[in-house]
């Protein structure tokens, strides 16, 4: 019999008994009593160091497998319980159908409003500007005077551009029926800004941000341009119709670009100067000073090196 | 029909047909069992606990041996096993497959070495 002192006798089975703990529970509450006293029993006759050395192997080879079997048996268990109450079982699919459903919808959301970056370049550098007003916790827009103030006067950013959504009555031709589709009045240096330059034709040129519905021209979204002109490359020049103005296409924004909000379209373009010219309803205008275009986003580009200071209150 | 179902589990792992082969004679716990493989494969098998208690649990499991019910005064942490109805006929044709597969070597030139 090897000699072993009373000492390495428990550590051997303080170490086997580690050891079991690395089978599942049910297997261990079956037959690690058993094991242990089959270890105790070679122990007592084998050398302990080739006897540790082979319950190690032994148990990393089969432990592994236990689990295995334990999992199966549990999927086969829980599989026959399903079958076995087919109404417990179309509760706990559509619960989870919904639940799942529910869950990847409003991440799919958040991802398009929140979490997915404009298709910009650099999106990382761009600021969205948005003002506040009396201590409302949601932002506020901001108006043109306040814009045109704010990059004549600004330090901190590159550039500073401006954006202001609404819906226009599109058509084509003249005898067709209007459709409503989402515009926006952009400045001119926009596609600038943003690093977005047309696909087809040319952005806006600061003179058509100048005078007052004087430049009709505008910009189609390439969404527009290949589903309602099927792409026509002989598109630009061509007359449209906002609210009923005759516009000319100067251009086709990039493909993908819709704007400067995650998960909206923006399909027409057109300078803010041709505010007066096509807004629907005088509601709409709020007198200013400069010129009569009240509520705009403003998007800035800034250097990395720099913090954007707080914008003044409107 | 019967020797369909003892064919299902052919070829039969090593430690399971050991154990088996080992339950022939009568019931026996796992030590003894675990002894007896030892012995007769001149220690060239042994039955390491996990091994053996994980083959114990998958031939519990699809009916190759049982266990046998403890009589009072026997101890409670060791538990005896025999062979079932389909253990043995399971374990007779496993020993039919082996001697087949011995037959076609030995016409082959594949003499065993004398053990």
């Amino acid at each position: 019999m090897p000699e072993t002192t009373a000492s390495s006798r428990k550590k051997s089975d303080r170490f086997f008994r580690r050891l079991l703990r690395l089978y599942p529970a049910d297997f261990r509450a079956a037959w690690g009593g058993e094991m242990e006293e089959l270890f105790t029993a070679r122990r007592r006759c084998e050398p302990i160091r080739r006897l540790l050395w082979e319950v190690t192997l032994d148990t990393f080879k089969t432990a592994p497998k236990e689990h295995l079997a334990m999992l199966v048996q549990d999927i086969k268990h829980a599989l026959r319980g399903l079958r076995n109450n087919p109404g417990f079982t179309a509760v706990a699919i559509l619960s989870l159908a919904l639940g799942i459903g529910a869950n990847s919808s409003i991440f799919s959301m958040a991802n398009a409003l929140l979490l997915r970056p404009l298709p910009v370049p650099e999106s990382s550098h761009l600021l969205i500007i948005e003002g506040t007003s009396g201590g409302e916790s949601l932002p506020q827009n901001i108006s043109h005077p306040d814009y045109l103030e704010l990059r004549a006067q600004s330090k901190s950013f590159q550039s500073i551009a401006a954006s202001s959504e609404t819906r226009f009555g599109f058509a084509s031709r003249p005898e067709e029926a209007p459709q409503l589709k989402l515009g926006a009045y952009v400045s001119a240096n926009f596609s600038d800004v943003l690093g977005v330059p047309p696909a087809l034709g040319r952005g806006f040129r600061p003179d058509e941000d100048e005078a007052p519905a004087r430049d009709a021209v505008a910009i189609v979204s390439h969404a527009l341009w290949t589903d309602d002109f099927q792409a026509d490359p002989s598109f630009l020049c061509r007359k449209i119709l906002l609210n009923g103005v005759e516009l000319i296409i100067v251009g086709v924004a990039a493909e993908g670009f819709g704007g400067l909000r995650s998960g909206v379209s923006v399909a027409v373009y057109v300078p803010i100067m041709m505010f007066p010219a096509l807004a629907p309803t005088p509601v709409q205008a709020i007198p200013g000073p400069a010129t009569p275009v009240p509520f705009l986003f403003a998007a800035a580009f800034i250097p990395t090196s720099l913090t954007p200071r707080p914008m003044p209150k409107s | 029909m019967k020797d369909m179902d003892a064919e299902a589990h052919l070829p039969l792992p090593a430690p399971f047909f050991q154990i088996l082969a080992a339950l022939a004679p009568g019931e026996a716990h796992g030590y003894a069992i675990m002894q007896d493989v030892e012995q007769r494969t001149k220690g060239k098998l042994r039955l390491n606990p996990g091994t053996l208690y994980g083959a114990i649990r998958r031939m519990l499991e699809i009916g190759l041996i049982e266990e046998v019910r403890r009589k009072s005064g026997d101890d409670e942490r060791q538990r005896r096993y025999k062979l079932t109805h389909l253990g043995i006929r399971t374990a007779r044709a496993e020993a039919t497959r082996m001697t087949e597969t011995l037959r076609y070597a030995r016409n082959n030139g594949l003499e065993p070495q004398e053990v």
